[in-house]
């Protein structure tokens, strides 16, 4: 079996104490955290935005979905229903951006993602319930067709029908979405998760050249440039929509690492 | 109650408009039992069309099933309308998600599990079986498909069983820690599987079978629709 998580700094077989250290100072790679995914995959970028936000080291690895290693024994070992992206920190490892979000949250700095009133809270999960059912399986077929499938296969052609039905079934969400923002700065007053699951297909879109679907909705392209500003909470310098992928990195499968500075 | 007695809350009252063979449906029952909310139920007649109405759309343009209602407060779908029956209701525990982010993970690891394997495949059990006919009298059950969804069903149960067989070695009894959200996806799941007449799917994996043994044991069970309450379309209100 390979390891999977056999990169970045778990690859320089550091013994542990130049890891965790061992006079008693806490080092900074206590911290660091691997993720497994793809530049191409929104579920990726969501774990990539939390980490920026809560001011957590990660180290990321590719997973290339170009060639199904999704499907490897190798990452069925990790996640045995291929669920991505995956993380590793020492012996923990969890699967799936649900699970991930929340164990980097968890370990993270400054305000909760989570809005502690009932009717806010309800609010956030009915929106990131519309992303993930009604924005994500269109994202995933334009992602499809216009980048990955050209990655795998250059000779791969478009199914055109699909991409235009996808940018149809997108037309209702973004428009329930540009009208929940008018007059709200983030998705449901305060920032998110419900901003943190936007964001990734937001970016997706806009990146893989449907900039058009947004143009025409005027309080998404405005919370879109909120979003791109928006400073971490953890008081680390870091803008978390700065980690999001180009298309050249997601065509030549490259990831940003999330670094912090001093603690 | 003395001078200084701490006034008992009020416990909250809402309405639900569901479907009793629908799993979000059961999800939001078993949380409004845990938590102890009263729920007055209504039918939301998913099989005649209700979700694409357009007073239906109204409340909830995506036409998503169930529908919650407290005073002048609506939200539909069942991750919305959980997290709100946790946060509003009362229970001995607090709010239902594990505290430490470890646990925390798996736990949002087997939701993810529930939702996107195990419920479609429940919802196309649910669908041949008794929903199709309650529509035509004329259906008849798509054998192949009942097949690949009780091979899907089957292949998350043995991971199921795998993840419990730890937790009864570690003494704790429920998926990942103490009962929590993960035991009410999962319980709506096996609850529907059992009614559908796929008993077998839980018996024959002895941990599964074991915390189905004890989550049928709690309160918020008694609460779950029958084969009979959904055949005759019918919910019953939380007390």
């Amino acid at each position: 079996m390979t390891d999977l998580f056999a990169f970045g700094t778990e690859d320089d077989k550091l013994d542990v104490g130049e890891r965790y250290g061992t006079t008693g100072e806490m080092k900074k790679t206590q911290y660091v955290m691997q993720l497994l995914g793809h530049p191409g995959d929104a579920d990726t970028l969501k774990c990539l935005l939390v980490a920026g936000e809560k001011g957590i080291e990660l180290e990321s690895g590719i997973l290339d979905i170009v060639n199904n290693q999704q499907d490897t024994e190798d990452y069925r070992e990790l996640s045995p229903f291929g669920i991505m992206p995956a993380l590793k920190e020492a012996h923990y490892v969890c699967a799936g951006e649900d699970g991930i979000t929340v164990f980097i949250e968890g370990r993270g700095l400054g305000n909760r993602l989570q809005p502690r009133n009932a009717k806010t809270l309800a609010e956030q999960m009915y929106w990131i319930d519309i992303a993930r059912s009604n924005v994500a399986p269109h994202v995933d077929v334009l992602m499809q067709q216009q980048v990955i499938g050209p990655m795998s296969d250059p000779a791969f052609k478009a199914d055109i029908a699909a991409v235009d039905a996808a940018r149809e079934a997108l037309n209702a969400p973004l428009d329930a979405i540009d009208k929940q923002l008018s007059g709200n700065e983030f998705v449901v007053g305060i920032y998110s998760y419900a901003d943190i699951h936007w964001t990734a297909y937001i970016h997706l879109l806009a990146t893989i050249g449907e900039a058009p679907l947004l143009d025409q909705r005027r309080n998404v392209k405005a919370w879109l440039e909120r979003i791109k500003t928006h400073k971490s909470f953890s008081g680390q310098e870091i803008i978390p929509y700065e980690l999001m992928p180009t298309l050249e990195e997601i065509k030549t499968n490259r990831m940003k690492d999330v670094v912090c500075g001093e603690f | 109650m003395g001078l200084f007695g701490k006034k008992e809350a009020k416990k909250p009252r809402m309405q639900l408009r569901g479907f009793p063979g629908d799993v979000n449906t059961t999800k939001c029952l078993l949380m409004a039992s845990e938590k102890n909310v009263q729920l007055d139920v209504e039918l939301l007649d998913v099989l005649d069309g209700a979700c694409d109405r357009q007073d239906y759309r109204d409340i909830s343009p995506f036409g998503k099933c169930p529908c919650l209602k407290e005073d002048d407060f609506v939200t539909t779908g069942a991750p919305a309308i959980l997290a709100y029956l946790d946060v509003r209701g009362q229970s001995p525990g607090g709010l239902m998600n594990p505290k430490k982010a470890a646990i925390f993970g798996h736990q949002n690891y087997w939701i993810q599990i529930a939702t996107e394997i195990a419920e479609p495949a429940v919802a196309e059990l649910v669908e041949e079986k008794i929903c199709g006919p309650m529509s035509d009298s004329d259906y008849s059950e798509d054998a192949a498909r009942c097949a690949m969804a009780r091979e899907t069903l089957g292949q998350v149960l043995d991971e199921l069983n795998s993840q419990l067989d730890g937790k009864q070695l570690d003494g704790r009894k429920f998926i990942v820690s103490d009962y929590c959200y993960v035991d009410i996806y999962w319980t709506a799941i096996a609850h529907l599987c059992s009614l559908m007449g796929e008993q077998d799917l839980i018996d024959s994996r002895i941990h599964v079978k074991t915390w189905y043994e004890r989550v049928q044991a709690r309160d918020s069970f008694a609460n779950l629709p029958t084969l009979d309450d959904i055949k005759q379309k019918q919910l019953r209100s939380v007390a």
